[in-house]
């Protein structure tokens, strides 16, 4: 008489749900076989049940029936990639528009970049004061002598019109 | 993962699909028209699924859904007759080497005995006795298929297991 234990073993695992599917294969081998002891034949039948469940399948004209289908929804949309895809004339150009806002954005950075390089290099600091004062001289030495120039002829209109008063009230 | 085929990748799923389709549905027709619908369905979605890992569960996981719509459509048959004549049928082949007609005729009896138990469990215990006892899923493909833990998928087969063992005791 063999020895058992190894499949009483297994089959107490199995209930437990504890055994992998390789050992689940042993015992399905084992109670499928002609010879089960009597001890253990009362379960063959669930692992033959099994067994049975495993070989049923589709009728003959599945195949042919969903070939039919497959082939038909081919026919209705032959080309899948295209019905997504619809572009506005503004989103043609979108990849456009991107690459040349990216651009810009660079050159922006880029030339402040080198300005402050550039300024740094010079040792300038601040060429806006410097710039405001030249501005500042300049436009105050014109408005100087615009006001000596009138400064200038004031006292000789002044005096013009204070003769030309003394004249009248002689006459 | 390279192009889908149909012949090459998804036919050959059809017996599979099938069988989860019918272990959910409990009807045939039903469970063949599930089969045919997911095989339609992922092949229309196939160039969204290049990424994806496993064609294969992915189907299964997309049958039971599919199943789950139409059984829940037709619940109040939930334990078919229609599987009872399935039964007749497809146990036909058993025991083909059994020359004995009464040991034959026992064990049509004993299989459709088992199968009525596995009927009248619930669908998450149908579902997993499936893709473990037919398909020899591991715990962690079964998780995946059924969008459960494998602590879940263990404990659900352990009662499937235990169902039918005391179940069929009297039957045994």
């Amino acid at each position: 008489m063999m020895d058992y234990k190894y499949i009483e073993q297994l089959l107490d695992r199995y209930w437990q749900a504890e055994t992998s599917p390789a050992e689940e294969s042993i015992l399905r081998a084992f109670f499928c076989q002609a010879d089960v002891p009597a001890h253990l034949r009362q379960y063959a039948p669930l692992f033959a049940t099994f067994e049975t469940m495993q070989s049923e399948h589709v009728s003959d004209d599945f195949e042919a029936r969903v070939l039919a289908r497959i082939a038909a929804a081919e026919t209705a949309a032959p080309q899948q990639s295209v019905k997504a895809v619809r572009l506005t004339p503004l989103r043609k150009l979108t990849p456009l528009l991107r690459a040349a806002a990216i651009v810009a954005i660079v050159v922006l950075i880029g030339d402040s970049a080198r300005r402050a390089a550039v300024g740094r290099a010079n040792g300038e600091q601040w060429q806006y004061n410097t710039a405001y004062t030249e501005t500042y001289s300049r436009d105050a030495g014109e408005a100087s002598e615009a006001l000596q120039k009138i400064s200038e002829s004031l006292p000789l209109a002044v005096l013009d019109s204070v003769k030309k008063d003394s004249t009248r009230q002689k006459q | 993962m390279t192009d889908i085929d149909f012949r090459r990748d998804l036919l050959p799923l059809r017996d599979r699909l099938f069988r989860l389709a019918l272990r959910i549905t409990l009807d045939r027709m039903e469970a063949e028209d599930v089969a045919e619908d997911v095989l339609v369905r992922v092949w229309e979605r196939r160039e969204s699924l290049r990424e994806v890992e496993s064609l294969e569960a992915y189907c299964l996981t997309t049958c039971r859904n599919l199943a789950l719509d139409r059984s829940a459509k037709a619940v109040a048959q939930h334990l078919s007759l229609d599987d009872e004549a399935a039964t007749g049928q497809t146990t036909a082949h058993m025991g083909d080497d059994a020359h004995d007609p009464q040991a034959t005729m026992e064990q049509h009896e004993r299989i459709a005995a088992v199968r009525a138990a596995i009927a009248t469990l619930p669908e998450t215990q149908r579902t997993a006795l499936m893709l473990r006892e037919e398909e020899g899923r591991s715990g962690a493909e079964i998780a995946a298929i059924m969008h459960l833990t494998e602590a879940n998928v263990k404990v659900i087969l352990c009662r499937a297991r235990r169902a039918l063992r005391s179940k069929l005791a009297p039957h045994l």
